[in-house]
C-alpha cells in the first residue's frame, strides 16, 4: 500500500478510528491493532513476505531474551546468539537482495581467469522494506548485548516495533531504545502532536507528488537516452535526480514521522535540509540520518571509529561509506557511489573539521545567507549532484559516459520537452523554487506559518493541499524509490 | 481530540471548498459530455458544442462540436453533395477526437491536403467495434456516394460480438439524484476523471490489492495467437457489412498480418512522418498523430 494511494486514504481513517475511539484505553490491543494494520499494509504488495517479517520478529524477540539471561549467568554465550540474529536477519538480506550479485560477481571473476560456470542466477523479488526492518531487528539484539537496553517479554509489542507501518517499508529505521519505549507505554492522544503530524503528512505528499513524481519522467528519459542529448540537458537531469531522491525518500520520512505522530509516536528525524549543507561532512549529519546513525553505531565504532591512528580511521570511514552504498543495492554503482563520498569525507576527516556546523543549519538568523554560504551549499550539492549519477546509472559504464557526456561541452541549443506531457518545463522550476524557498523559511525561521495566527497555517495548509491535488498524476500512484532498497 | 477533530472539519471544509471555487474559476474539471439516443444510437447530444478538458492543470482543453447525428465533427453528413470528393471515416474515440480541437481533426487536416471541394465525413464514437463500424456503415454511408471509406481498427475491434453505441439507444443515462449531484459537483467530476476514483473503488471492491503477484501473473498471461485461433476470433459476421472496397487504415502493431493476408479489403498503413505525442494523461495522439493519419489517407487517395 502506497501513502500516495486511496487505498491508504481509505485506510488510515479506519484505523485511526479504532486506534483512538474504540480500543483507546486498551495498550494491548492497541499494539495488536498495529500488528495486524501493519501486517495488513505491508500485505497489501505481497502477502507471502509476511512471512519473512513475522519470522525475524520471532527469532529476534527470543534471541533478545537468549542474550539478557545468558547475561545474568555470565554471558558465556551471548556472544553466539548475537551472531545467530546477525545471521539470520543478514542471511535474508543476503538471499533475496544480493545472492544475483554474489553469483554473477563470482562467475564473471572466474571466466576472467578461463573458468566457465553455468548461470545460475534465481528470479528473486525483493521484498519491500527487507534492508530497513532486518536493520531495525539487528539494532534490538545489538543493543541487548551491549547491555544498553532491556529485552522486552511483550512479543505483540515487539512485533509492533518491528513492523509499525508508518515506517516499515522505507524507514526512518528505529532504534529499539527509542520507539520500543513509546510503544509499551501507554500513548496520550496529544492535538499539538497529532496536527504537526497532519502538517508532517501534507509536506511529505508535496515533496512526493509534487516534485519527485513532477521530475520522474524527465529524470527517466533523460537517463535513459542521454547519449542523444547534449551537455547541459545531462546536468539538467543530474540535478532533477537530486531533488527526486531528497523529495521521494524525505517526503516518505515526513509522512512516516506524521503518522507515527498522528498515533502518540515519535520517529526520529531522517533528513534535516541536507541541501543547505555547507560541506560534505554536514551533508552525512544531514542525509538518512537513521541510516548513517546505524552505521556509525554499529560498525563503525565496533571497528575502532576514529581511536586507532589515522590509517585505522580512514579505513573505517572508507568501509561505512562503502557497505552503506552496498545497502543502496546489488550493484557495483552503489558501492561506488559510497567510494565518492567517502573520498570527498576524508579531507574534511582529515582536518578534523568534519564536526564543524553541527548546531546551526545554514544559513541561520539572517533574511539572506552570505555569500560564502551560498558557495559552499552550491559546491556541495554539485558533489553530492556529480556522485547522484553514479547512484541514478544502471552500470558504471552508462554513468561514466553519462560524466563524459557531460565534459564534452555539448552545449547546442536544445529545447527538452517533459516526456510524461510533452511540454517545455516550467511548473516543474516552479515547484522546485517553491522548495527551496520554502525550505529557507523552515530553516531560518523568518516566517512560521504555524506559529502567530492559526489562519495563516490553515491556509498555507490548504494552499499546499490544492497543489497537491491539482498536480497528482493522472496515472495510478508512483511508488517511492526508496522501497526498492 | 475534540479541538483536533474540529480543526480538521474545518480544514477539510476548507481544501473541499477552495477546490470546488478553484476548479470552477479556472476551468479544470472536465464536462459530463451529454448523450442521447439519436435514432437508437447512444451517441452525443445534438448541437452541443465546448471545450473538452482533459488533465489535472487542463493539458488537454479542446473545442468539440456535436452534429446533428450525434458525433464530433464541424461537418454533418446531411451536407454531402456529390460534386465534392467525399470522405468517410469510421473509428473509435481516436475518429471521435475529442482530444484535439474539431478545426484539425483528421478531417480538416485531411481536407486541408487534398485542396477545395473535398469534405470528410466523421463517425467516431469511444469504445467503437467491428459492430458498429459495420451498422454505422449501413445507416450512415451505404446509401449516400461517398468516394473513400476508411475504417480505423485494431485487432481488439474486430473480435467484438456485440456493438458498444449502435442500436444501443436504450444506455442513455437517466438523471437521478447521484447523477445530478456528480454532474454539478466539479470537485467530484475532478477527482473522477483525473484520478480514476470510481474505477479505483470498483477494483479495490472486486478484486483486492495488486499485488505483486497479481502483476506478476498478469505480465504472463499473455496468450500465443495462432492464425486460426485470430482467424476465428474475427466477427466475420460484421465485417460481412462492410464492402470490399473500404480501406482499413491501421497501425503496425495493432493489426495483425493474419487479418491483412486473409481478409480481401484494402488497407493503408499509418506512417509516422511526426513523431505522434500525448500528453502523459491520455494515449491518444494529439495534433502529430491526427497529421499522421491524415498525411497516410491523403497519400492513399492521391495514388488512387
Amino acid at each position: 500500500m502506497f501513502f500516495n494511494s486511496i487505498d491508504f486514504a481509505i485506510f488510515l481513517p479506519i484505523f485511526f478510528i479504532l486506534y483512538w475511539f474504540l480500543i483507546a484505553k486498551n495498550l494491548k490491543l492497541q499494539n495488536l491493532l498495529i500488528v495486524v494494520a501493519s501486517y495488513i499494509f505491508y500485505g497489501w504488495w505481497d502477502y507471502r513476505f509476511l512471512a519473512l517479517i513475522v519470522f525475524s520478529t520471532l527469532v529476534d524477540y527470543i534471541i533478545g531474551l537468549l542474550i539478557w539471561k545468558d547475561s545474568k549467568k555470565g554471558g558465556k554465550n551471548k556472544f553466539y546468539y548475537l551472531l545467530t540474529s546477525i545471521f539470520v536477519n543478514v542471511g535474508f538480506l543476503g538471499f533475496f537482495k544480493y545472492y544475483n550479485f554474489f553469483v554473477d560477481n563470482f562467475i564473471s571473476a572466474f571466466s576472467f581467469f578461463g573458468h566457465e560456470f553455468g548461470s545460475t542466477s534465481l528470479s528473486i523479488i525483493l521484498p519491500v522494506g527487507i534492508s530497513f526492518y532486518t536493520f531495525q531487528t539487528m539494532s534490538y539484539t545489538i543493543d541487548i548485548y551491549k547491555g544498553k537496553l532491556n529485552p522486552t517479554k511483550n512479543f505483540i509489542g515487539f512485533a509492533a516495533f518491528v513492523s509499525f507501518f508508518p515506517q516499515l517499508v522505507a524507514g526512518p529505521i528505529e532504534r529499539a531504545s527509542n520507539l520500543l519505549p513509546q510503544i509499551l507505554t501507554k500513548r496520550k492522544f496529544s492535538e499539538t502532536q497529532a496536527l504537526e503530524g497532519l502538517r508532517l503528512i501534507l509536506w511529505g505528499l508535496f515533496k512526493k507528488i509534487v516534485i519527485a513524481d513532477a521530475l520522474a519522467p524527465s529524470v527517466n528519459e533523460i537517463f535513459l537516452n542521454y547519449a542523444i542529448y547534449p551537455s547541459q540537458i545531462l546536468i539538467l537531469g543530474a540535478v532533477f535526480f537530486a531533488f527526486q531522491i531528497y523529495c521521494d525518500f524525505s517526503g516518505y520520512s515526513n509522512i512516516a514521522r506524521g503518522l507515527a505522530k498522528l498515533l502518540g509516536l515519535e520517529l526520529m528525524v531522517n533528513f534535516n535540509f541536507p541541501y543547505f549543507s555547507r560541506s560534505i561532512a554536514e551533508f552525512w549529519r544531514k542525509w538518512h540520518i537513521s541510516l548513517s546513525t546505524w552505521f556509525r553505531d554499529y560498525l563503525y565504532i565496533p571497528l575502532g571509529g576514529s581511536r586507532d591512528g589515522l590509517s585505522k580511521s580512514l579505513r573505517n570511514v572508507f568501509i561505512i561509506f562503502l557497505v552503506s552504498g552496498f545497502w543502496h543495492g546489488a550493484n557495483w554503482t552503489f558501492i561506488v557511489w559510497g567510494g565518492i563520498h567517502a573520498l570527498l569525507f576524508v579531507p574534511s576527516f582529515i582536518r578534523k573539521n568534519n564536526r564543524n556546523n553541527l548546531l546551526d543549519l545554514a544559513p541561520s538568523n539572517y533574511y539572506l545567507p552570505n555569500i560564502k554560504d551560498v558557495l559552499k551549499i552550491l559546491y556541495t550539492f554539485s558533489l553530492v549532484t556529480f556522485a547522484w549519477i553514479f547512484f541514478r546509472a544502471n552500470s558504471i559504464t552508462e554513468a561514466i559516459d553519462y560524466i563524459y557526456k557531460i565534459l564534452s561541452f555539448d552545449f547546442r541549443s536544445y529545447t527538452f520537452l517533459n516526456p510524461y506531457d510533452n511540454q517545455v518545463l516550467f511548473k516543474e522550476y516552479i515547484y522546485l523554487l517553491l522548495l527551496i524557498l520554502l525550505e529557507y523559511l523552515f530553516i531560518t525561521n523568518i516566517i512560521n506559518f504555524y506559529s502567530k495566527n492559526k489562519i495563516y497555517g490553515i491556509l498555507f495548509d490548504v494552499i499546499l493541499f490544492i497543489i497537491i491535488v491539482l498536480n497528482n498524476p493522472v496515472s495510478d500512484s508512483l511508488s517511492f524509490i526508496y522501497f526498492q532498497f | 481530540m475534540k479541538k483536533f477533530l474540529i480543526y480538521s472539519a474545518v480544514w477539510l471544509l476548507l481544501v473541499v471548498v477552495s477546490l470546488e471555487i478553484s476548479l470552477r474559476v479556472f476551468g479544470l474539471a472536465a464536462q459530463t459530455m451529454p448523450t442521447k439516443n439519436v435514432d437508437n444510437n447512444y451517441v452525443f447530444e445534438p448541437g452541443k458544442s465546448g471545450f473538452w478538458v482533459r488533465g489535472g492543470l487542463k493539458e488537454i482543453n479542446s473545442y468539440y462540436a456535436i452534429n446533428k447525428q450525434g458525433f464530433n465533427s464541424i461537418v454533418d453528413y446531411t451536407d454531402l453533395d456529390n460534386k465534392n470528393l467525399n470522405i468517410a471515416l469510421i473509428g473509435d474515440s481516436y475518429i471521435q477526437g475529442f482530444h484535439t480541437d474539431a478545426n484539425y481533426s483528421i478531417g480538416r487536416q485531411l481536407e486541408d491536403m487534398l485542396g477545395p471541394n473535398v469534405v470528410v465525413f466523421e463517425f467516431g464514437r469511444a469504445g467503437g467495434n467491428i459492430v458498429d463500424y459495420g451498422l454505422v456503415y449501413e445507416e450512415y454511408v451505404k446509401y449516400k456516394k461517398y468516394d473513400f471509406v476508411f475504417v480505423l481498427a485494431t485487432d481488439k475491434d474486430l473480435v467484438s460480438e456485440k456493438a458498444s453505441f449502435m442500436g444501443k439507444g436504450n444506455r442513455v443515462p437517466e438523471k437521478d439524484l447521484t447523477r445530478k449531484i456528480y454532474d454539478n459537483v466539479h470537485l467530484l467530476r475532478y477527482l473522477n476523471i483525473n484520478h480514476g476514483l470510481g474505477v479505483h473503488f470498483n477494483k479495490l471492491i472486486n478484486n483486492g490489492p495488486d499485488s505483486i503477484d497479481r502483476i506478476h501473473n498478469n505480465n504472463l498471461s499473455s496468450d500465443i495467437i495462432t492464425k486460426e485461433s485470430y482467424l476465428n476470433s474475427v466477427n466475420e459476421d460484421a465485417l460481412k457489412l462492410l464492402p470490399e472496397d473500404v480501406i482499413f487504415l491501421y497501425e503496425e502493431g495493432r493489426l495483425d498480418d493474419v487479418f491483412i493476408e486473409n481478409f480481401d479489403f484494402k488497407f493503408k498503413k499509418v506512417i509516422h512522418s511526426k513523431t505522434p505525442k500525448d500528453h502523459g494523461l491520455d494515449a491518444h495522439w494529439n495534433i502529430n498523430g491526427r497529421y499522421n493519419c491524415a498525411k497516410s489517407m491523403a497519400e492513399y487517395i492521391q495514388s488512387q
